[in-house]
């Protein structure tokens, strides 16, 4: 049979099939967006007391969690909270994190090491991680992650920037607690001013025994103006919050201080700058994004988790402030780094050797 | 499928329209729905999250000012009444507080918010047993240590209920999003609903406007296309059907179209068959359905016209003793009897051209290419024979047979005219010659023809002229030998043409139907005459005139006669008409009628050439004759032939049985006289005793030859042995 045709010569029934097609294709691009994934990743971020606005160690945790909430955006839903002053409200923090249900619980202080341990085991749907501090025996399948730093190594580093850098002969060190993470600093402070000059005096100085000692600034200072009075005239300071005591005292000496952490030539004031030698760069931010990024993808695990040199964790600061100062000791510092990424060179851990403090214990 | 073409086109429409309205319902009840939904999402989402988010943060914020007053209660202590006034405040915060979470309590709680409710009164309420503890130290002016308690065990608890208020607040939150996303996917899935619905919609739309369009305008179309072939003329449109398997108007409309196309189809075919009827009448006799006169003249133009055509032959075949059958028997007779003769006809005549049947007992054959005269003769005998075999109609046989003439063509003439008229002078010729039997055309017989012609010619004028005269030849009675009657005999003294034989020009009188002219005439002159004769004082003498078979079958003939008698004043008595045996065989109630009232007015009949045409004793028995003619034909070969001797003797005995007067005619020799003496005839005529005569001669015949007549009627007795 003869087909049917449109005037313009075209079959009927293709003309027909087009525009429904057309018509198919336009009602689809109205179509409104489907909404999100919902599951977004809830991401809480616990600080310690004071945590907050440290210039360095909280700070750069909470930079690394902003990080990842730019980057992934409403994939990541950030609460922060805080350690009340009034007393140790950990526990029930994490214990309110794993009811809300919340997917990554970041534990920024190593404070928070023993109330995981007590209430991980009553939430297996939310991870725990704990920045700096150290659970024996977790398993890699279990909610509890430690991420720990080769601190160590970055101080080993900056030991021997100081010793390069050091006229006196004396170099100091500040921690904040006196426990295994800043005996860490310690070690590896010492040993590096050491593998420079062996002969060099470092005095050591804690400003506590607990937390509190790294929201003591005037405490820190204190002990930094004893050591620049006794002759160091770099100090490294490892204390947290407290270490902006130090840079004051550096200032007021007119001494030079390593801060710790975050790079603190960035943060001090601009009268400041001059006496930052370097800062002992932790990347803590790193950590944290690397960590939120696993989770996000799945791939989280418990266990530890430890950034050193290799893996760009730690290292020293090279900013336009202290270029003039770093700058010449600087292949004498990358030869070294290589060689302790290539374990020529090992960095030790644990203080050896007795203290010498400023105050002549 | 088939439902929705069977389908009333107004329903088909309905349904159409129905289906539309369904999906637009659909579309719009979806919306509908979704749209309270939503908006119940958003009341719920009101009431049950945004106000409690909204109590949780006032909680917060009041707690914060409650601290804030707390501190600056406890670290400056300025007099009393700023410090009653700072308490008062706090305690109203604290009141603000719990009243809050009343109101937070009085919604529906899930598990998790209840527990958490309780955790939050309770820190409140440690809360406050410690600050009432530091308040109690501080107005117990121990300052530091109020300060120092509220620092080491109150503050806590604020910061947890902060903590409590915070998770409670972002549980609410996170229950909203949630139920915000399952608006946004029920907002989502109804838009895709709609989406999905308006697409069928359109689709369906689409689709049954398109299977609808065909539904209707297909069948249209084609009986669109099918009526405008009709009406441009292609009438083969008829023949075709229109699809119609709807059971719909259109599909009726197509029904009704194709029963009308079918209808005038077999109408269109009814008038092409009546056409060919007609056309086929129009050159066909309709009763032996062979060619008419039309057709032949046709096909013998179109041969003519026919260059190629070298020989030709035309037959003309006329029927003898056919008109006989037919006035005897009847016209259903006649005409069943020419069904058979054209039936032979074309059964011996396969390789003839043309069979045409002119009208009567005519018919022609073309014959085309014959090789020679041969073969037309042999056509010719053929036709004579299957023609002279016995037809057998309704149980009688009868014999006839057949006159051929030949025209050829180009030969005898060369158009349509000349040839027809040479084939029938043929065959008139062959009649002529004897019947049963063909003849060529040729030259003379135009001469005939055209003698013939002239002759007619001249017939019409010959009464007028006065050339006609009548002789008399006498009768005489064997038993007296004396004259006793005469018949009287037309003659026609042509002063060009001299004397012309009656067997010459009386067939074209009968044919041209002067006979009744020249009969009256007769009949009047010979009563005159012997009415004439008698007054003169010669002996009365009875005149015997033939009478022709159209003179007799005129209705006014009795009273013609008795007219003339009248008028000439003869007594009947002495006029006798003589009639032939083929008048009796027509007609018989009105033949019987006409001479009984000839025999009413006196006159005498008599039956002229008995025994020459289909005799019948019923004739003698039925019909009131007086005399008897017996032929000469039977008279002519005694005594040389017995059989003819007896049935003359049979016939005058017959006739005298049935006290009829016998005349015998044509008798010549005394040997004839003699048997018919012998035999007991009554009257004899013929030239042994005169011929023919005319008035003056045979009134001298009368007045001196009386005697010579019976001397020689003397002698044949005594010859012939009788006394």
């Amino acid at each position: 049979m003869k087909r049917e045709h449109t005037r313009t010569g075209w079959p009927m029934g293709w003309v027909m099939i087009v525009l429904n097609m057309g018509l198919l294709i336009f009602l689809t691009g109205c179509l409104p967006q489907a909404p999100v994934n919902p599951s977004s990743l809830k991401v809480t971020l616990l600080h310690d007391p004071g945590g907050r606005g440290d210039r360095a160690f909280n700070d750069m945790a909470s930079n690394g969690a902003d990080w990842a909430k730019t980057e992934f955006g409403d994939r990541v839903n950030l609460q922060t909270y805080a350690v009340s002053n009034g007393g140790d409200n950990r526990e029930l923090l994490l214990k309110l994190q794993g009811e809300s249900k919340t997917n990554l619980v970041i534990c920024a202080s190593y404070t928070f090491a023993k109330p995981v341990q007590e209430v991980a085991k009553d939430f297996p749907e939310t991870t725990f991680v704990v920045i700096d501090g150290y659970i024996p025996d977790l398993p890699d399948d279990g909610n509890i992650l430690c991420l720990r730093f080769r601190e160590q190594e970055g101080s080993y580093l900056v030991g021997a920037a100081a010793a390069i850098q050091s006229t006196t002969g004396k170099v100091g060190f500040i921690g904040g607690a006196d426990n295994d993470v800043i005996q860490k600093f310690e070690a590896g402070f010492v040993a590096g001013a050491h593998a420079i000059d062996p002969a060099i005096t470092v005095l050591i100085d804690y400003i506590g025994p607990d937390v509190k000692a790294f929201q003591n600034p005037n405490r820190a200072e204190e002990l930094a103006l004893h050591q620049y009075d006794f002759g160091a005239d770099v100090i490294y300071t490892a204390a947290g919050g407290s270490g902006a005591g130090v840079i004051k005292a550096a200032e007021a000496r007119k001494k030079l201080v390593i801060g710790v952490d975050s790079d603190q030539s960035l943060m001090v004031s601009p009268g400041q700058r001059p006496y930052i030698l370097t800062s002992m760069i932790k990347r803590v931010d790193l950590g944290v994004y690397e960590i939120i990024k696993a989770a996000l993808q799945g791939e989280l695990k418990g266990g530890y988790m430890e950034l050193g040199l290799t893996e760009n964790g730690v290292g020293y600061a090279v900013n336009e402030y202290n270029q003039a100062m770093v700058g010449p000791m600087n292949r004498r510092l990358e030869a070294i780094q290589n060689d302790i990424v290539s374990e020529s060179i090992q960095v030790p851990d644990e203080p050896t050797g007795l203290r010498r403090s400023a105050r002549g214990i | 499928m088939k439902l929705l073409r069977d389908m009333k086109m107004a329903y088909k429409l309905v349904s159409f329209f129905l289906l539309m309205a369904l999906l637009l319902g659909g579309v719009g009840s979806v919306g509908y729905y979704t749209s309270q939904e939503i908006s119940g999402n958003m009341q719920v989402m009101y009431h049950e999250r945004i106000v409690p988010m909204h109590l949780m943060d006032t909680c917060r914020s009041q707690i914060h000012e409650v601290e804030a007053l707390s501190m600056q209660l406890l670290l400056a202590p300025v007099n009393q009444s700023d410090e009653n006034n700072l308490m008062l405040r706090a305690s109203e915060r604290l009141t603000v507080i719990d009243n809050l979470l009343h109101t937070f309590e009085e919604r529906p709680l899930d598990n998790q918010e209840r527990i958490w409710l309780d955790q939050l009164r309770q820190e409140l309420a440690s809360y406050q047993e410690e600050r009432a503890q530091a308040l109690a130290l501080l107005t117990a002016g121990r300052h530091q240590e109020a300060f120092e308690h509220y620092q080491n065990y109150g503050a806590v608890h604020l910061d947890n209920a902060d903590a409590l208020l915070r998770v409670l607040s972002d549980h609410v939150t996170g229950v909203a999003a949630i139920q915000s996303r399952q608006g946004e996917q029920t907002a989502f899935l109804s838009a895709v609903t709609i989406i999905a619905i308006s697409s069928l919609a359109v689709l369906l739309a689409l689709l049954s406007g398109m299977s609808l369009n065909r539904l209707i305008t297909k069948p249209l179309k084609s009986m669109l296309t099918e009526v405008e072939k009709v009406a441009a003329g292609d009438l083969s449109g008829l023949e075709s059907q229109v699809p119609a398997k709807t059971k719909d108007e259109i599909g009726k409309l197509a029904i009704g179209f194709n029963q009308m196309a079918r209808s005038l189809n077999e109408y269109l075919k009814q008038l092409e068959a009546k056409n060919r009827e007609i056309h086929y009448q129009a050159y066909h006799d309709s009763l032996t359905e062979l060619a008419n006169r039309r057709k032949f003249q046709d096909r013998l133009q179109d041969l003519l016209k026919n260059e190629a055509l070298r020989v030709m032959a035309i037959l003309f075949i006329d029927l003898d003793r056919f008109k006989d059958i037919n006035d005897t028997m009847g016209h259903s007779t006649g005409d069943m009897l020419l069904k058979a003769v054209a039936r032979r006809l074309i059964h011996c005549l396969p390789g003839a051209d043309t069979v045409a049947r002119l009208g009567g007992d005519e018919f022609t054959v073309i014959l085309v290419e014959p090789r020679d005269n041969c073969v037309i003769e042999k056509v010719c005998e053929s036709v004579m024979q299957s023609i002279a075999h016995p037809f057998v109609l309704k149980g009688h046989e009868y014999y006839i047979a057949a006159s051929i003439g030949i025209s050829l063509y180009p030969v005898d003439g060369d158009n349509a005219e000349t040839l027809v008229r040479a084939a029938d002078t043929a065959m008139y010729q062959a009649k002529q010659k004897g019947r049963n039997n063909y003849q060529f055309f040729t030259s003379c017989m135009h001469d005939a023809i055209a003698n013939r012609l002239t002759l007619e010619k001249y017939l019409r004028k010959a009464v007028e002229l006065n050339e006609m005269e009548l002789f008399y030849q006498p009768k005489v009675c064997l038993e007296t030998g004396r004259i006793m009657g005469m018949e009287a005999l037309l003659r026609w003294n042509h002063p060009k043409l001299k004397l012309i034989s009656p067997t010459e020009f009386i067939p074209i009188a009968e044919e041209t139907g002067m006979i009744l002219a020249l009969g009256e005439w007769a009949l009047v002159e010979a009563c005159r005459q012997t009415k004439s004769w008698q007054e003169a004082g010669l002996p009365f003498l009875r005149v015997a005139v033939n009478l022709s078979p159209n003179q007799f079958h005129q209705p006014d003939l009795p009273e013609q006669i008795r007219w003339i008698l009248e008028d000439t004043g003869l007594d009947p008595q002495w006029l006798e008409l003589e009639i032939t045996e083929n008048i009796l065989m027509d007609k018989t109630a009105d033949t019987l009628n006409t001479l009984q009232q000839l025999k009413s007015i006196g006159v005498c009949i008599s039956l002229d050439d008995f025994g020459t045409g289909y005799s019948s004793f019923s004739y003698l028995k039925g019909f009131p004759i007086d005399c008897l003619k017996i032929d000469r034909t039977f008279i002519q070969d005694i005594p040389r032939s017995p059989k003819d001797a007896n049935i003359a003797s049979a016939m005058i005995r017959l006739a005298r049985n049935l006290n009829m007067i016998v005349v015998a005619e044509g008798v010549e020799t005394k040997e004839q006289l003699a048997f018919l003496q012998n035999h007991q005839c009554h009257v004899a005529q013929g030239y042994i005793f005169s011929e023919p005569l005319s008035v003056s001669a045979f009134e001298n015949l009368i007045e001196k030859g009386r005697y010579r007549l019976v001397k020689a009627l003397k002698e044949e007795g005594q010859k012939g042995g009788y006394s």
